[in-house]
């Protein structure tokens, strides 16, 4: 078990990361790392819908960017209140500083972009972020979280996720049309 | 792998949140209640971004109540937009009063995947 998520992981992480397979393990972080990750992603995920509000004159991408502030915001908001109840205090580590730094390059990238071609950008990268995320969630996290009410509220958040997956396809296809 | 292990620092109890959260058998489904003379009051709950029950049969001056048993907020909105619950976030419920003229399909404005019927008889 072990042994396959850590291998699950490792792949996934260096998927996300784009860093060597001598890269620290997304299966070795504890729940605080975990929750730290989880409070990272859900950010970046927030700060690329702003970025659309601001650049993107479609209105479907509006509403998909306001479902994603929505629901990342109310995922957060969670995290935030159960860490509260249970006196603990989210880790920072190597995979949310990894995150955060590939973000920062992508909404650089994407700030110079315009028009459809920010949308089709915007969408796609929304497909492949849920996607990567779901699968570090998924298949690192999950299996690894120790404490019954953090990994109940993981379960809850990959639901979300998911369906962001899903609706993200659907924003991919409207904009390649 | 480093074969350092992983510290163990938040194993402890749980079951309250846990059941808050997959609870969600908790409401009825499709629960009629009459409790009003001829009017029926249909339960929808929202759950893991489905309508449930998918469909329900009213009558006019029937009350239909959407319970949101989700983290995230939804809607139950009429595919036409002749309708809206507006958002109805984690357990919040909100209810409408059914009529004659009501466009049978809705959807969750946030999430469009999301699909019910209302069917009026
Ligand atoms: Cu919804």
């Amino acid at each position: 078990m072990k042994t396959l998520s850590s291998f699950l992981a490792a792949g996934v992480a260096a998927f996300l990361v784009a860093s060597p397979a001598s890269a620290q393990d997304a299966a070795d972080l504890n729940d605080l790392e975990i929750a730290h990750v989880a409070y990272v992603a859900d950010n970046i995920d927030i700060r690329y819908a702003h970025l659309a509000l601001a650049i993107s004159t479609n209105p479907a991408i509006h509403e998909f960017a306001k479902t994603m502030i929505r629901d990342h915001t109310a995922v957060n908001e969670q995290a935030l209140a159960l860490l509260d109840k249970l006196g603990a205090q989210a880790q920072d580590n190597f995979l949310s500083r990894t995150l955060l730094e590939n973000a920062d390059k992508l909404v650089d990238e994407m700030a110079d972009l315009r028009g459809a071609e920010f949308d089709k950008r915007y969408a796609e990268n929304e497909l492949a972020y849920h996607r990567a995320v779901n699968d570090l969630v998924e298949n690192a996290f999950i299996p690894n979280i120790e404490n019954a009410e953090v990994k109940a509220l993981f379960e809850a958040g990959l639901e979300i996720f998911k369906a962001h997956q899903g609706h993200a396809e659907m924003m991919v296809e409207k904009v390649s049309q | 792998m480093s074969g350092r292990s992983r510290r163990s620092v938040l194993v402890g109890g749980a079951a309250a949140f846990a059941a808050a959260l997959s609870g969600r058998g908790a409401y009825g489904h499709n629960g009629i209640d009459h409790s009003k003379e001829g009017a029926a009051h249909h339960t929808v709950t929202i759950e893991r971004f489905k309508f449930v029950p998918a469909a329900i049969d009213a009558k006019v001056g029937d009350t239909v109540t959407w319970t949101n048993a989700d983290i995230a907020p939804h809607t139950a909105t009429a595919a036409d937009g002749s309708w809206d619950t507006g958002t109805i976030r984690k357990g919040e419920a909100k209810s409408i009063t059914v009529s004659a003229e009501m466009a049978p399909d809705y959807f969750c404005r946030f999430h469009p995947a999301m699909k019910g019927v209302l069917s009026v008889g």
